[in-house]
């Protein structure tokens, strides 16, 4: 007697596309996707009516124009005869510029208030609390407008001001504020050579120290000697040069010229009114998000380390803050992301940004709305979607390891050279003992250094380098060559951040980029104008050569340090 | 066992001596400054410094806003000759500027003689929110909550009354479409029903309230009119409570299996996430009449509505899917072993629970929100912080700052601050029954 008997073969109905559980969700999205199409083409002929009944189209051709109007405060090159690309790029790079300051100026008052609020003082942490919940439930908006408002209203002209004295060389005035400015002089390159040398031997010198306390237990001087080479280095030189020669950089202190002052770093009102109100109002976030982290880490950690005999300093070091930045980080880049989107309000006090060049004065004295709008959102869901890939590259190196899955099928570049040089996963999941070169992640960040040279010069030929003599502006390139150069970005900027966050995959990305490489030179791509001193065939072989090298690094160097903020259990 | 006995020892006091009062830097007021204030070197530096700040900053403070204040007056210079009559010197604040356009802060420039239909909208609402808010109040009363946004647009726009009746009809139309689907279905009509429902009540809207221009009607009032306080309540409260709905759809298309509906999900949320809402605005005041049929034009506030709909749906959709997460898979297996079908075990057994979890992450989508309403003075709307510039470019009032910002700015922080420390209260009191 058999127990299992087939089950009947039912002819297919036409009604079993509903009732039978095997097709029904097919069904369903086949419907959705007939509802959604009409929708969408009912919109987009709505759209094109109206369009067609206003006599506009749709193309970007305009943005090529001259665009007409000043940007008072800008970090490149910019007439108002400059085409409307160069204004929104003008515009993004403000956005840019306030969105990095803030977010260094917010982190940095986020975690004292954050700190300061756990404080056992009594009258600071309430004095922190009102802080932070007065400053959180007021509109941001409205903070900018104050801020902007005060600046305007009650600082005094530049003339007044020339009378005061200075604070530490900055002069605030209704006009905005003059901080004083480094001015490189004859020899500065050597101080500049000086500190990056300064800085690869601070991380030759981090990682010497690793493998001496690996292999001897013996602890080496770390952050007074990387202190000494990163600061004491170029000052040093600095010094000698001044001796011999005469200061090779200087500071340019702002000074009264008429109605206005000159020299040095000038920021107008409506930057610092964002910047500050934006850093002061995401600090109050940054610090729930940093007492919330450091509340995360269970007293009995601390009391662990010292049962072990760590020292107090070396308890937060190793073992306190890589908890507690585990729940700090995620919510504190989105946090920033905040900021960015939050600095858009420029528009509200004239600063001109992204929204206030593009989606300002370019949208109304065009009157293209759609092309403005759509590169607008563009541009910051790009930054958005960095940020969050940024985010999600982080949780997957910091999320708890618990039990380690069979790697995939997938082909990957690392999975080929594996045979040469060891599996990487014995490297993604071993600890430190399972690899003899502990200290060598430090490397690794030359090969980021690397990658973000080349990111940003592709960037600037993509978007700054608008100069009609050298070369065509990016819309006027056919589409092969557009799509291949920004494929080549994408590809540079996708190494550059799997490389940041020391990420195994990387090696498939710089392969994919070469690939990318050779591609858009063989569209056509004017690969060899990237960097305008230079002749063409120098940078095409440089940068391949410079990409090659890397991969090669990659390949049969020392592997990056992915354990470096995984915990892992391990068998046994 | 111990070798001390009362045998072995010389002396054994023969009572029990009487404890001894701590020393005095133990106990009361200086134990509590010593351990809160004053117990290290750095503390106590940070305390000295900390009393400085707020010995400078308070006086002058309240100097500022209520001993020096001058409360009314018909102008900045009169307000200044007030003040200097009592022999104000310094900063002192010109509440008077407040105290004469209070009317227009709160309702912008609705006619005055009209007054009482924004503050009977206002009172209804608490009406419609208390059978909402508190299980106490009867079911039949939720009724009442349904039919007050229609009520309220009544009171506000103002018009004839039939096609406010007629759009009341809609939902009942949906409704009864919706149970006509079930009736054909034999009870199982799930999705189908609610599509067939909400196309139903879609075009009734779109088609029959505009067909009646009778009935009682109030004096209609223009968009253009509104402002103030009432403006950003208008906003927040519509963009919250419509964008429950469609958060709670966009949740469940995200954790869908179906992979086109989805990626759809996917897609509108992390668009809308990505962009800041300025730029949503700006597509409600210069692009979305586009997508509309041609001769077509929306209301400003009513696109403003919209986007700051789909805006604040993205937001509710990420929290209510982290309640959805958060609910043990053994909720959804055992909804299936009942043989309840997707929407019946989503409606009985997943989203009550997933949404009582969520609602601390709405009521902070709606702080968010409310906060966010200010935006709209970038594009023109006279909400409080729009309604700013005007009053400052009176020349009566030019030259006035601080008073605005800390008045609006006052009113936010109330509103804001009440709801967090209400959504505060609603986490303590729903964590204690899922442990």
């Amino acid at each position: 007697m058999t127990a299992i008997t087939d089950p009947p073969r039912a002819d297919f109905r036409l009604g079993m596309l509903w009732t039978d559980t095997r097709y029904r969700s097919l069904t369903i999205q086949v419907i959705a996707l007939i509802l959604v199409l009409l929708g969408a083409s009912y919109l987009v002929s709505n759209v094109l009516a109206n369009l067609a009944a206003l006599g506009k189209d749709f193309s970007f051709g305009i943005l090529t124009g001259p665009a007409s109007y000043d940007i008072n405060q800008r970090l490149i090159d910019y007439t108002s005869r400059s085409s409307h690309t160069t204004a929104a790029v003008v515009g993004m790079l403000n956005t840019l510029l306030v969105a990095v300051m803030g977010c260094l100026l917010a982190t940095v008052i986020g975690v004292v208030a954050g700190v300061l609020r756990l404080s056992n003082n009594w009258l600071i942490s309430k004095l922190m609390t009102v802080y932070i919940e007065t400053v959180r439930n007021i509109p941001v908006l409205i903070q900018i407008l104050l801020l902007a408002a005060v600046f305007d209203e009650f600082l005094p002209s530049p003339r007044q001001a020339g009378a005061d004295a200075h604070m530490l060389g900055i002069v605030a005035t209704n006009r905005g504020f003059y901080i004083p400015g480094p001015v490189f002089g004859a020899g500065s390159v050597f101080v500049v050579a000086a500190l990056i040398l300064g800085i690869v031997g601070s991380v030759w010198y981090a990682r010497h120290a690793k493998r001496v306390q690996q292999e001897t237990g013996r602890l080496l001087p770390i952050w007074r000697v990387r202190l000494g080479l990163i600061v004491g280095l170029p000052f040093v030189v600095w010094a000698a040069i001044a001796l011999v020669a005469g200061a090779p950089i200087t500071l340019a202190y702002p000074e009264l010229q008429g109605f206005n002052f000159d020299g040095g770093i000038y920021m107008r009102n409506s930057l610092v009114a964002l910047w500050l109100a934006l850093s002061i109002y995401t600090g109050a976030f940054i610090a729930e998000n940093v007492r919330a982290g450091i509340l995360s880490v269970s007293k009995g950690q601390t009391e662990a380390a010292y049962a072990l005999g760590l020292r107090a300093n070396r308890t937060m070091s190793l073992v306190i803050l890589p908890q507690a930045l585990r729940v700090i980080i995620p919510p504190l880049i989105s946090q920033y992301l905040n900021l960015t989107k939050n600095s858009s309000l420029a528009i509200a006090v004239g600063y001109m940004d992204a929204t206030g060049t593009l989606g300002g004065i370019t949208l109304n004295q065009t009157g293209r709305e759609f092309e403005t709008l759509l590169l607008l959102m563009a541009f910051y869901l790009s930054i958005s979607l960095t940020i969050s890939m940024i985010m999600n590259l982080y949780n997957e190196q910091v999320k708890l390891v618990e039990r380690t899955s069979a790697s995939g099928t997938a082909f990957s570049f690392g999975k080929l050279f594996d045979s040469m040089t060891g599996p990487w996963d014995t490297l993604k999941k071993g600890d430190a003992a399972h690899q003899p070169n502990f200290g060598v992640a430090s490397w690794l960040n030359l090969v980021v250094l690397l990658y973000a040279g080349m990111l940003a010069a592709e960037l600037a030929f993509l978007f700054l380098a608008d100069v009609p003599e050298l070369r065509r502006a990016y819309f006027d390139w056919t589409l092969v060559q557009q799509l291949t150069f920004l494929l080549l970005v994408t590809l540079t900027l996708s190494t550059l951040l799997t490389a940041v966050f020391k990420h195994f995959r990387v090696i498939d990305l710089a392969v994919g980029t070469l690939a990318m490489w050779i591609v858009a030179l063989l569209a056509g791509n004017p690969l060899g104008l990237m960097i305008p001193s230079l002749p063409s065939i120098l940078v095409v072989v440089g940068c391949a050569a410079a990409q090659l090298g890397a991969i090669a690094y990659l390949v049969f160097g020392a592997r990056p340090n992915v354990t470096y903020f995984c915990r892992v259990r391990r068998d046994g | 066992m111990s070798d001390v006995h009362a045998q072995t020892v010389a002396y054994v006091a023969p009572s029990q001596i009487p404890p001894s009062p701590p020393p005095a830097r133990e106990r009361g007021a200086v134990k509590w400054l010593r351990a809160n204030l004053f117990s290290s070197i750095s503390n106590g530096i940070l305390t000295v410094i900390a009393i400085l700040i707020i010995a400078y900053a308070l006086p002058a403070l309240v100097q500022w806003a209520f001993v020096d204040a001058v409360w009314s007056a018909g102008s900045l210079s009169e307000c200044r000759e007030i003040a200097a009559a009592r022999g104000v010197e310094g900063a002192f604040a010109c509440w008077a500027v407040i105290n004469e356009r209070f009317n227009q802060f709160l309702f912008g420039f609705y006619p005055e003689e009209l007054y009482w239909r924004p503050i009977l909208t206002f009172l209804l609402m608490f009406a419609a929110a208390a059978p909402i808010l508190f299980n106490a109040i009867p079911r039949k009363a939720l009724i009442g909550s349904a039919l007050f946004p229609f009520v309220a647009y009544w009171l506000l726009w103002g018009g004839p009354a039939a096609p406010v009746i007629l759009a009341i009809i809609g939902p009942v139309v949906g409704y009864v479409a919706f149970r006509f689907v079930e009736k054909a279905m034999h009870g199982d009509a799930g999705a189908t029903g609610m599509v067939v429902g909400a196309l139903a009540m879609v075009l009734w809207w779109s088609f029959v309230p505009g067909l009646v221009d009778a009935g009682p009607a109030l004096e209609p009032v223009e968009s253009a009119r509104m402002g103030g306080f009432m403006l950003a309540l208008i906003i927040g409260i519509t963009g919250i409570a419509a964008s429950l709905p469609f958060g709670i759809l966009l949740a469940l298309g995200r954790k869908s299996d179906l992979i086109f509906i989805k990626t759809l999900s996917v897609i509108f949320i992390e668009f809308i996430r990505g962009v800041p809402l300025i730029t949503l605005l700006f597509v409600a005041s210069s692009v979305l009449n586009y997508f509309f049929p041609p001769g077509t034009a929306l209301d400003l506030i009513l696109r403003v509505v919209i986007m700051a709909t789909l805006f604040a749906s993205a937001y509710m959709a990420e929290v209510i899917r982290g309640g959805l997460a958060a609910l043990p898979s053994g909720q959804y297996e055992a909804a299936d072993s009942l043989g309840l079908d997707y929407w019946k075990s989503m409606r009985l057994i997943i989203l009550p629970q997933a949404l009582k979890i969520s609602i601390p992450g709405i009521v902070n989508t709606f702080i968010g929100l409310f906060k966010d309403t200010t935006l709209v003075s970038v594009i023109g709307l006279l909400d409080p912080v729009g309604i700013i510039n005007p009053i400052r470019a009176d020349s009566n009032w030019n030259g006035i700052v601080w008073e605005f910002y800390v008045f609006v700015g006052l009113f936010f922080w109330v509103f804001c601050f009440g709801m967090s420390r209400y959504s505060m209260y609603l986490e303590r009191k729903l964590a204690t029954d899922h442990r």
